[in-house]
């Protein structure tokens, strides 16, 4: 029983009893008292009866014997003349068979005994001596006395004046006392019998409202307590979760109020419950189901593909540079690119002829879905490639294009992985993976992948020492003057030959190094690299090319470089340690490093520059920071994001922006240079535009210095 | 037969008693005629009906206040028979002429005399020693505690002295006697010393109603009387002579008859009626001689 059953119980019953023993109890007082009562006037009833009775019974005797005394006076007077003791003893006789007359005395006027009623008179001639017999012999006329047990009277007998003696009746009063003791106790009896019938009666009423208070009781019990304690049921299966509650018989009391009330209540924390569910279970940005929810459903659907024997896939989908779009549109066009993204996700999945189709936001810029069918794996083949075409689509937000990536990792059940976790986990190896290989692509997983880099901590694992150990290289990609299609410089491109992942794309790792901190150390390690190659390629150019300009060297600088303050000196101490001309070193940053601190970053560019190092903007144009920036940054140089590059022969609006940020960077006194240069036609397009530089495949892929110095040597 | 009182305070009893013949009236000297007067009828209704060969056919009853207006009822004709006591038997017979008819037996005694008695402590052993003392008596018509006694106390040579109360002192020389009225009183005088003596018949001696227990053990008789016949019954002088031997026989063999038992019985306990034989008359003879003499010496 619990503890609210116990309260209930205690309580209202419990109170409800205790009053009605309360005033049970103080009936049978008040009734006690009465009776007593009624016993103690009894008893003074019986006492004033035996007081009055006991007069009577003493006036009665007292009579009776003065009448006595007065016959026999008047009737001994002649046998006693004539000493006619025969007479005389007849007639004390007789008195003395009256009742109670305990003798008769007969005695001379002196005062002896003449007859005492005897047949043979044993006391004849003996003077009297007892307590009353002074005053009889003296007594001249009827004189009573009386003792407690006795009443006599003592009368003299006279013929005419003469003296013949007198007589005494003695009466007891011991049997008329007893008598009327018989009497008053018939009476006392009576009473008691009265009071005992009383008493009973009493005690039968008392029965009866203990029988009453018992019904009072039960009726309470099933009127109240039992509602209540069915009330406090439905309480705890509301608290265990069941809102489906039966309370039989809604009545039209208080209690009946109560119990709607709390049907109401169940039925607005089911509601509520339901709200709470769906907040917790769904992701109310997509609409779609959250991580929570998903593990649920995968759970289940492991459960029911793994009854059936059937597989099903898990799509693990993360849009690239996703962060971007928060840090340079703000937060609010982050959301509605999710948005799109989740509708467009939603289209690509086969919910009508997929039973284990499922997608999910597991959070951030991560989706997840599930197909399964017969070819589950080719299924989610189908569906990433769907994705990622929807990707080419760009996503329209505030009327501006975004063009995003997405990396997709795909894992299967059951052969991947047997459990929903281990899955998931499997899922976002391979998602990594794909991100490794450059983005904008998916990969499947494999074990390989497993026991190589799982997540991104296995691979911050792995890059630690990375270089020490000689996995880590720079290549360069050259960088040609379009107007002459001269070779100018070559950008520094840190390359990562995994032992056993083989080559791992930079936008994979070196965003795990800028995280982890490793690209500081790293950072130092590739501007020596790049400095050195570049103070080589001086020396080259100026056996080959008196005068001209040595090749410089372009080294991407991250933000975080940027952020410790410690770039000017570490650029000098390298260009003083390698002797590296300052205007041979440029330093890319990307918009986002500059943004993030635009007084403190400005600071360090100008000391850059004033030191002769030339600084360039890096993907300029998917910042969306607009040109002003430009005005409060000092750069020497700007490089047009290859996005816009790769679309300039196809959209006219690109080409557009290019011309104009072409326009704007030469009125600035900027280089401009173009990136992701693929073919001719977008070299000729760039050139006929006055884009001063450019870099891509069609002009050369990163190579090994040794390959470039070649290059250059030729 | 018997001549009725025409008025008299006995009148009441016997105011019808037959003038006639064929009327036989018994009598008695009663104090209590309402008590005695059944007892006295059972008899005369069991004895009339057999003397109708007489020409008696009507029985009744007369009592008399005492000796003298039975008497005077003897004298006159107005009582044919008589039941009485030896000595007032023979003192009726002697003043009116009536004759001793039979012998009346009650309680199967034929015959008693009188017992004279005193403390065993009051030194008196003889007659002559109550010279000078009281002696308890009850009335005059008692023969056993009156006639007899006294006759014998006048036989010894004693003379006597009327008392008049039992506290009154005779003289040196003489007896006094007192009237008790009853023999409980004579028992009672004497034992509680208010006498000296007392007399009465030994059939009252014997009776512990009359003589307690405790008082005879603390007496003693010292003198006793001839016996007597218990009592008798008479008839007036002048009946006629086939009435009287008719009622002779009637009596005498009423003891035999089933149906004379009862009425005998209610005649004052009477077992039987005996004729007067030899030794009984010469007792009646000798006690006749004393009450003379008591009549004529005292009274």
């Amino acid at each position: 029983m619990s503890k609210a059953d116990s309260t209930v119980r205690f309580g209202i019953q419990a109170r409800f009893l205790g009053v009605a023993l309360v005033a049970t109890l103080s009936t049978l007082g008040l009734l006690a008292a009465a009776l007593s009562q009624q016993w103690r006037g009894q008893q003074e009833l019986a006492e004033i009866g035996r007081d009055g009775m006991r007069q009577m019974v003493e006036l009665g005797i007292r009579q009776r014997g003065e009448a006595l005394a007065m016959q026999l006076a008047d009737t001994l007077a002649n046998p006693l003349y004539y000493f006619d003791l025969h007479s005389v003893g007849e007639i004390a006789r007789t008195a003395l068979k009256q009742p109670d007359v305990a003798y008769v005395l007969v005695f001379d006027p002196e005062g002896r005994i003449i007859h005492d009623g005897s047949g043979d008179i044993p006391t004849f001639g003996q003077p009297m001596n007892d307590e009353f017999a002074g005053e009889a012999i003296a007594a001249s006329s009827l004189h009573v006395q009386q003792s407690v047990d006795l009443l006599e009277v003592a009368v003299p007998i006279r013929i005419g004046d003469q003296l013949q003696g007198g007589a005494r009746v003695g009466i007891s009063l011991r049997e008329p006392m007893r008598r009327q003791e018989l009497a008053l106790d018939a009476m006392t009896t009576r009473s008691r019998a009265i009071a005992v019938d009383s008493l009973i009666l009493m005690s039968l009423l008392f029965a009866g409202l203990l029988a009453i208070a018992a019904v009072l009781s039960l009726m309470v019990s099933r009127g109240l307590v039992r509602p209540i304690r069915r009330l406090a049921e439905a309480a705890k299966q509301v608290e265990a979760g069941v809102y489906q509650i039966d309370l039989p018989s809604l009545r039209g009391d208080e209690l009946g109020e109560l119990q709607r009330g709390f049907l109401r209540m169940a039925a607005g924390i089911a509601r509520h419950e339901e709200e709470v569910s769906r907040l917790a279970y769904s992701d109310h940005l997509t609409g779609l189901p959250n991580r929570l929810a998903f593990r649920e459903k995968l759970d289940l659907c492991l459960i029911s593909a793994h009854a059936e024997g059937a597989s099903v896939a898990l799509v693990c989908i993360d849009l690239d540079d996703f962060k971007r779009v928060n840090d340079t549109l703000g937060h609010d066009a982050g959301d509605e690119v999710l948005e799109q993204f989740a509708t467009r996700l939603r289209q690509c999945i086969p919910f009508e002829s997929d039973q284990h189709a499922q997608a999910a936001r597991f959070g951030g810029d991560e989706f997840v879905a599930v197909v399964g069918g017969v070819n589950a794996r080719g299924a989610a083949h189908q569906l990433a490639e769907a994705v990622l075409n929807e990707l080419q689509k760009p996503l329209v937000v505030r009327g501006r294009q975004v063009y995003l990536g997405a990396s997709v990792g795909i894992t299967v059940f059951p052969e991947d992985a047997q459990q929903a976790r281990d899955l998931i986990k499997n899922g976002d190896i391979a998602m990594y993976q794909a991100k490794s290989a450059g983005k904008n692509c998916l990969r499947f997983y494999s074990r390989a992948m497993d026991q190589a880099v799982g997540n991104s901590v296995a691979m911050q694992d792995a890059l630690r020492g990375a270089w020490d150990r000689g996995e880590l290289s720079v290549c360069y990609q050259p960088i040609f003057a379009l107007a002459d299609h001269q070779l100018v410089g070559a950008e520094a491109l840190l390359r990562w030959n995994h032992p056993t992942l083989g080559e791992v794309a930079p936008t994979a790792f070196i965003e795990i190094a800028e995280q982890s901190g490793l690209i500081e150390p790293i950072g130092r390690h590739v501007l020596l690299a790049a400095c050195e190659a570049a103070q080589r390629w001086a020396a080259l150019s100026q056996r080959k090319n008196e005068g001209g300009d040595a090749p410089f060297v372009s080294v991407n600088v991250s933000a975080r470089q940027l952020r410790s303050g410690e770039l000017p000196e570490l650029v000098a101490s390298v260009l003083q340690q390698t002797g590296l001309e300052p205007a041979c070193l440029h330093l890319e940053l990307t918009e986002t490093a500059v943004l993030g601190d635009e007084i403190h970053a400005s600071v360090q560019l100008a000391r850059l520059r004033a030191s002769g190092v030339k600084v360039w903007l890096d993907d300029f144009g998917t910042g969306f920071s607009g040109l002003s920036h430009l005005r409060r940054v000092p750069v020497d140089g700007l490089k047009i994001d290859k996005s816009f590059v790769s679309d300039v022969l196809q959209d006219p609006d690109d080409l557009a922006l290019t011309s104009a940020i072409i326009a704007m960077g030469h009125s600035l006194g900027i280089t401009v240079v173009a990136e992701g240069i693929e073919s001719q036609a977008q070299f000729a397009i760039l050139r006929e535009r006055g884009c001063d530089y450019g870099q891509g495949f069609w002009l050369g892929h990163p190579m090994p210095e040794a390959a470039l110095r070649e290059q250059m040597a030729n | 037969m018997a001549i009725a009182p025409a008025t008299g305070a006995a009148g009441n009893a016997g105011s019808t008693g037959a003038t006639d013949q064929s009327v036989l009236v018994i009598g008695r000297i009663s104090d209590d005629p309402r008590r005695h007067y059944d007892q006295l009828k059972s008899l005369l209704d069991y004895v009339v009906p057999q003397l109708a060969p007489v020409g008696i056919r009507e029985g009744r009853v007369l009592m008399a206040r005492d000796t003298q207006q039975m008497a005077s009822y003897l004298r006159r004709g107005r009582v044919d028979w008589v039941t009485e006591t030896a000595g007032t038997g023979v003192h009726l017979a002697d003043r009116t002429g009536a004759k001793l008819l039979v012998v009346t037996e009650r309680d199967g005694v034929s015959a008693y005399h009188s017992v004279i008695f005193v403390r065993r402590d009051s030194g008196i052993r003889s007659l002559a020693d109550l010279r000078g003392r009281s002696i308890g008596l009850q009335n005059l018509n008692s023969t056993t505690a009156y006639l007899a006694p006294v006759a014998d106390l006048l036989g010894a040579g004693l003379n006597l002295e009327l008392l008049l109360s039992p506290l009154d002192r005779p003289s040196v020389e003489s007896v006094g006697y007192v009237f008790a009225q009853s023999e409980n009183n004579i028992s009672t005088w004497v034992h509680k010393r208010l006498v000296d003596a007392g007399a009465y018949s030994n059939l009252d001696w014997a009776n512990l109603h009359r003589l307690p227990l405790a008082y005879r053990n603390d007496l003693v008789i010292i003198h006793r009387t001839v016996d007597y016949p218990r009592a008798v019954e008479l008839v007036r002088g002048n009946l006629a002579p086939h009435v009287e031997q008719a009622l002779r026989e009637i009596l005498l063999s009423a003891a035999d008859d089933p149906e004379g038992r009862e009425p005998l019985l209610r005649f004052f306990g009477t077992s039987r009626f005996l004729p007067i034989d030899a030794a009984m008359q010469q007792s009646l003879d000798g006690l006749r001689d004393g009450v003379k003499r008591v009549h004529s010496e005292l009274e």
